[in-house]
């Protein structure tokens, strides 16, 4: 199969055809769509009479998304995963003044992020079919747009592109929750957009203090990486990575923003905030670019104890929720905090277990979300008090929301188990302590989790409007079908994903603890040693 | 890396019918999945045109699963019947290969390979996973027989049967897995079962509570069980059996007794000892052939098994082990004490089984692995034996009482019962057998076992390594005298609060009520036969493992045959002490006259009438305080529940994340104003089209920059 594909030359030219397609496709949606759902049986009457004519734009936007998909799964296959380094690059001149270039690549932690996106986004389109039927051309443009930006972020070895892609994300996302959103919408796109601006607009000033100690020739990921920086200039401008990813990632304490957004934006905008763009951003440029700064041991443990504060933090919010959306949005700030303890704890297996838990809760979360907007279809809401006892009258739904909130707390078996596990235990072997309190999570996580299962699926059926509820049909069911069998084999068997990440993990822990090293050498040769000595120490005490 | 090692040598069972120990656990599984599909297939595919009125669905729905209810009393059992021969088999296919040179370790598939971690899906065969095996199918078996008549009128019949095959797939993927993390996999998997079991009967609110509470309860000991795997790995870099207790021979004492707290931590939650004892009672929501197989016979006594699969690391943690047979003893005694006022007769049966798994643990706890699991064997089948009788108690009651229109009566209340010996002879007869065995009457099972337990208890008291260990200051000698009384007490008390029991339920007038009691009737035979068996099981279990003593057989098989798995580990905490058999015969004399001082004091008290529950008067001071369990229940809520509860809502949510947010709303209002007023500067419009304008200029700057 690779082989018959690399005879193709796919590799040349996929990771491009990954970003711009959705674009193009874009310009398609929204030049040919049509922006209103056809009339329902009104004669013959030309479409055009409403509005412009041609084919329904949901259909169009499905069509790009699929090819989407595909070329993602292409590249699933065409990656080789005994090949240390980027992968299927490619490296066309841009901004030859800047030195900036169109440089794209994949490695073991961008790769299933990326797969991940380009499948998930038809799925939920398919999901959410008929939760959206106003200008449906412009809904669609800004998905698949929203989707280049992810794929992006996921590819990008530049980091003006990585800006570019990083703000391409924001802009529609924007307008999604704002125009298709509920009630509160306007309030809740602005919180979430200025937030995000605000550490958006220090990552840029970082970048270009980095691009201009760099010589002001590359914003290369592999060139900057090169630049030699003191510890105080790591400090201040991993700092202002570290804000930008954390805010987007909603690490507490920059979390409040995201329970509003998702309660407020359409369900598939809820399913996209909760892809860890964040995190991975976190992992592919804060921690190689700035390592004695992470581990540093002030600023480490600053962040270890953040990570572990989020992880209580979260799951404890979340059993106080009063909405299903509510508790989701709170049970991911409890997640997050798994995946920062797993990037900072810098073990082969914490950082593994970090990026499994980027994708197992890009599939669970978005179940979940499609779930509760399941719900939200059928009754008008998802307030926990609102239901109950609807085991009986959905079945198929309540398997499905089951084995997801399973998966959400970890059960051996699902997916949710491997990450946490992974990044558990090796959290422990360099902090053992904050691994024992975040392992208190799971505890706190059944909690929330059982509690939601109960208020809307057991007990009495108390409002007797819902006994006439619909169960999962047709696409709906087919979708949530497949994202069972995602959960599963991926908690059965997730070493295809595993082996394809070992050695960019691997290469990673590497490279900080051995950054962090170099730095210290540096620092204990010149006047002002000390600092760092104690991180090289214990880069020095891990093996693999 | 140590996976591999083992393959090297030749095993005596390669080649043998064991190569298929992987079906063990496939066999449930696939019965889970026959019955699974069975109840979701009307609603994956139903009849066209039914779906416009739901009543008229629900109605097709229910006569399809009717039409499929033959097919899930095949599977159902039938799988268990095939998994059971297969576990014979087996244990023949072992017998037949005389001594193992070592376990018999099957790799199938790598799970979580990770830089130096190491996770196979492989099983682990030996003495003491076979045994488990062995109960595992064979009580589970009968179970299932048992629960084909139980459930038979059941609208869940399919999902019953599909949870009970899931729960047996995941104990014998518990008790067979090669390391602590396949281990935990069963581990979580019994507790998804449990849970799903106990709020089978899901629309009433107290069923799906106690099985979520049951679920939380038991993550907090599956957080201890987390946290020792961590400690094994970071210390010895495996998890698999042979790997992690090879690594630990070399490690400091410190490990030995953080990983055995850690690993206790998930026992008592499984085996609902103190201070996780509380989810057990509530448990009982779920149907009663359930409460045997998962609450009485198996699943609780997972943490048993535990202990004894560690004995290599327990044995290495001699102050942590005394600390295990403590807090048994505590349990054992405490349970016992609140079972003496219980009058819903599950209740009585559950807080015996946690006085019960206590006895248990005073065994493992005292390095006497064998004895606690053969208490482990042989309470699985009085104990599974009693709740079965009580099934058919509860079945015959609630028939009766439904016959009658009285559907509001209480079913299970004792002071409703009396006099059932003339209704239900067979159960009578056969609970009557298992309450003489669990009072410790002999020759009948529970007597054997209990007495070994005091026994090596009583041994170890004297130049040990126990006795010189200590937990809290208190030296282990002490401790060891203090646990034998304790236990002696609990003997006591077990036989009072059994007789009492069985002479409320079965003696006595009758307190059915007039219309009802016509109704009362034996139970149908697939429940009397399994019945029958556990009953023949209760009377010749002892021979399992008969003491030297009463040479009435073979002596000891069941301490030989484990002894290649915990042997060296009992050796290690008991030392070589011997008690003389003039010794000997004196405490097994003091313990048949205690059994029988308590069934006498029982006949004593309770050959008098008792008031039906309506009639019942309420209880005050100490009998109450039995009867509501101490108030631990509401104590908890009170101290734990609730605070925590405010303490998330009012303070981290309430008190700190929305005064973030109001923080946020407004100055975001200001910048709303803000915007709102340059909207309206650009021409008012609708927002789409904003969106388009922005798009374009960042596209046509980028163009600009470009193209240049």
């Amino acid at each position: 199969m690779r082989n018959s594909l690399l005879s193709l030359g796919l590799d040349q030219w996929i990771l491009p055809a990954l970003v711009l397609w959705p674009l193009l496709g874009a310009a398609i949606v929204r030049l040919l769509g049509q922006d209103r759902l056809a009339p329902v049986a009104v004669d013959s009457m030309p479409t055009d009479a409403l509005g412009r004519g041609g084919p329904d734009a949901r259909v169009l936007t499905l069509g790009v998304l699929v090819i989407e998909a595909l070329f993602g799964v292409a590249a699933w296959l065409l990656f080789d995963p005994e090949v240390a380094g980027w992968q299927m690059r490619t490296d066309w001149t841009w901004l030859p003044d800047l030195g900036a270039r169109l440089s794209l690549g994949v490695d073991g932690i961008s790769l299933p992020m990326l797969v991940l996106t380009t499948c998930l986004m038809p799925l939920a389109l398919l999901a959410t079919w008929n939760q959206v039927t106003s200008r449906l051309a412009s809904y669609g443009a800004l998905l698949l747009a929203l989707t280049s930006g992810l794929v992006g972020v996921f590819v990008s070895l530049d980091l003006l592109l990585f800006y570019l892609a990083w703000e391409l994300m924001l802009i529609p996302m924007y307008f999604i929750i704002g125009i298709w959103g509920s009630a509160g919408r306007t309030r809740a796109a602005l919180k979430y957009v200025i937030l995000t601006m605000f550490g958006s607009l220090l990552m840029l000033a970082a970048i270009a203090a980095l691009y201009v100690m760099g010589g002001s020739s590359s914003f290369h990921l592999d060139d900057l990486l090169q630049v030699s920086m003191g510890l105080s200039t790591q400090l201040w401008l991993f700092g202002a990575f570290f804000l930008a990813f954390a805010i987007k990632s909603a690490l507490v304490p920059f979390h409040t923003w995201l329970p509003d957004a998702q309660f407020e934006a359409p369900v598939i905008g809820a399913v996209v905030l909760g892809l860890k763009v964040g995190t991975y951003a976190l992992l592919r440029f804060a921690l190689p670019l700035f390592p004695a700064a992470v581990m540093h041991d002030t600023v480490r443990s600053v962040i270890l104890v953040l990570s572990v504060i989020a992880i209580v933090w979260g799951a404890l919010v979340a059993i106080v929720q009063p909405d299903l959306r509510k508790v989701l949005s709170y049970s991911s700030i409890s997640h997050l905090g798994f995946i920062m303890l797993g990037c900072f704890a810098l073990t082969q297996q914490s950082v593994e277990g970090a990026v499994m838990i980027m994708v197992n809760h890009g599939i669970t979360m978005s179940a979940l979300f499609l779930l509760a907007g399941f719900l939200r279809e059928r009754s008008g809401t998802d307030r926990l008090d609102a239901f109950g006892g609807l085991a009986r009258v959905v079945p198929l739904f309540a398997v499905m929301l089951t084995l997801s909130m399973l998966s959400t707390i970890g059960l051996p078996g699902t997916n949710g188990f491997i990450g946490e596990f992974l990044v558990l235990i090796g959290t422990y072997r360099t902090e053992p302590l904050l691994a024992i309190f975040a392992t208190t999570g799971v505890v706190f996580a059944s909690v929330y989790a059982l509690r939601a299962l109960q208020r809307v699926l057991f007990a009495g059926l108390d409002v007797k409007a819902n006994g006439g509820m619909r169960d999962l049909r047709g696409t709906q069911l087919a979708v949530m079908s497949v994202f069972a069998i995602a959960m599963l084999w991926l908690g059965l068997a997730p070493q295809p994903v595993l082996r394809r990440m070992e050695l960019a993990s691997g290469a990673l822990v590497e490279r900080v603890r051995g950054g962090a090293d170099d730095v210290a050498h540096a620092a204990a040769s010149g006047p002002a040693g000390g600092t760092g000595a104690s991180a090289a120490s214990i880069a020095g005490t891990v093996a693999p | 890396m140590t996976a591999n090692l083992q393959f090297v040598a030749a095993h005596p069972l390669d080649g043998t019918i064991a190569e298929w120990v992987w079906l063990l656990p496939m066999l449930p599984l696939l019965g889970a999945f026959i019955n699974g599909a069975l109840v979701l297939w009307p609603r994956l595919f139903p009849e066209a045109g039914i779906l416009d009125s739901r009543e008229a669905r629900d109605a097709a729905i229910a006569a399809r699963l009717n039409g499929t209810r033959s097919v899930t009393s095949m599977v159902g059992p039938g799988v268990m019947l095939v998994a059971f021969g297969l576990a014979v088999a087996v244990f023949f296919a072992m017998l037949g290969a005389g001594e193992l040179p070592a376990p018999f370790i099957r790799t199938y598939a790598s799970w979580m390979p990770v830089g130096s971690l190491v996770i196979d899906w492989g099983l682990h065969l030996d003495q003491l996973s076979m045994l488990m095996a062995l109960v595992i199918t064979g009580v589970g078996f009968l179970i299932h027989v048992f629960s084909v008549g139980y459930m038979a009128k059941d609208a869940g019949y399919a999902r019953y049967f599909a949870f009970l095959n899931l729960f047996v797939a995941a104990m014998l993927v518990l008790v067979l897995g090669s390391s602590y993390a396949v281990m935990f996999v069963g581990w979580e998997g019994v507790g998804l079962a449990s849970y799903l079991l106990i709020g089978f009967w899901f629309s009433e609110k107290a069923n799906a509570d106690a099985g979520k509470k049951a679920f939380i309860v038991n993550r907090i000991g599956d957080f201890g069980f987390l946290v020792a795997m961590f400690l094994l790995f970071s210390t010895t870099g495996a998890l698999d059996y042979v790997g992690a207790h090879a690594g630990m021979s070399t490690a400091a004492p410190a490990v030995f007794t953080a990983v055995a707290l850690f690993l206790f931590l998930g026992c008592a939650g499984k085996s609902a000892q103190i201070p996780l004892y509380i989810w057990l009672p509530d448990a009982m929501a779920g149907p009663t052939p359930v409460s045997a197989l998962i609450h009485a016979a198996t699943m609780v006594t997972a943490g048993v098994y535990l202990v004894a699969r560690a004995a290599p690391i327990f044995s290495g943690a001699p102050d942590v082990s005394l600390f295990i047979a403590l807090i048994g003893a505590v349990t054992a005694l405490f349970a016992a004490t609140i079972a003496l006022r219980q009058w819903d007769i599950k209740k009585v049966l559950a807080y015996s089984t946690i006085s019960q798994l206590g006895y248990m643990f005073i065994g493992a706890g005292t390095g006497a692995y064998a004895a606690g699991v053969f208490h482990l064997v042989t309470h699985a089948f009085f104990k599974a034996l009693l709740f079965l009788g009580a099934g058919a108690v509860i079945h015959a009651m609630h028939a009766a009482y439904h016959h009658a229109h009285q559907d509001d009566q209480d079913a299970q209340d004792l002071r409703n019962m009396g006099g059932l010996r003339r209704y239900l002879p067979v159960t009578s007869a056969t609970m009557w057998i298992a309450t003489l065995a669990i009072a410790g009457v002999p020759p009948l099972a529970g007597f054997f076992s209990k007495d070994e337990i005091l026994a090596s208890v009583f041994t170890r008291a004297q130049g040990s390594t126990l006795s010189s260990a200590s937990v809290l200051g208190v030296p282990g000698t002490t401790l060891l005298y203090v646990i034998y009384m304790m236990g002696i007490i609990t003997a006591l008390l077990t036989a009072i609060y059994m007789t009492r029991m069985m002479l409320l339920a079965f003696s006595g007038d009758n307190r059915t009520g007039e219309r009802a009691v016509g109704a009362l009737h034996e139970a149908p035979s697939s429940m009397t036969i399994p019945m029958i068996v556990l009953a023949a099981l209760t009377v010749v279990g002892g021979w399992l493992n008969l003491p030297e003593l009463l040479p009435l057989g073979p002596t000891h098989l069941l301490s030989s045959w484990l002894d290649p798995v915990t042997g060296e580990a009992t050796r290690e905490l008991g030392g070589s002490t011997h008690l003389d058999h003039s010794t000997e015969l004196v405490l097994v004399g003091a313990a048949v006259a205690v059994a029988l001082l308590g069934i006498g004091i029982a006949f004593a008290r309770y050959r008098v009438r008792v008031p039906t529950k309506d009639d019942a008067l309420p209880e005050t001071g100490l009998a109450a305080l039995l009867a509501n369990a101490y108030r631990v229940d509401a104590g908890l809520e009170r101290t734990v529940v609730r605070p925590l509860h405010s303490f998330s809502s009012r303070v981290l949510w309430q008190g700190i994340d929305q005064r973030i947010d109001r923080a946020f709303v407004s100055g975001g209002d200001l910048l709303t104003r803000v915007a709102g007023q340059a909207h309206d500067a650009l021409g008012g419009g609708d927002v789409g089209r904003y969106a388009w304008v922005i798009a374009v200029g960042v596209l046509a700057v980028l163009a600009a920059f470009t193209l240049r």
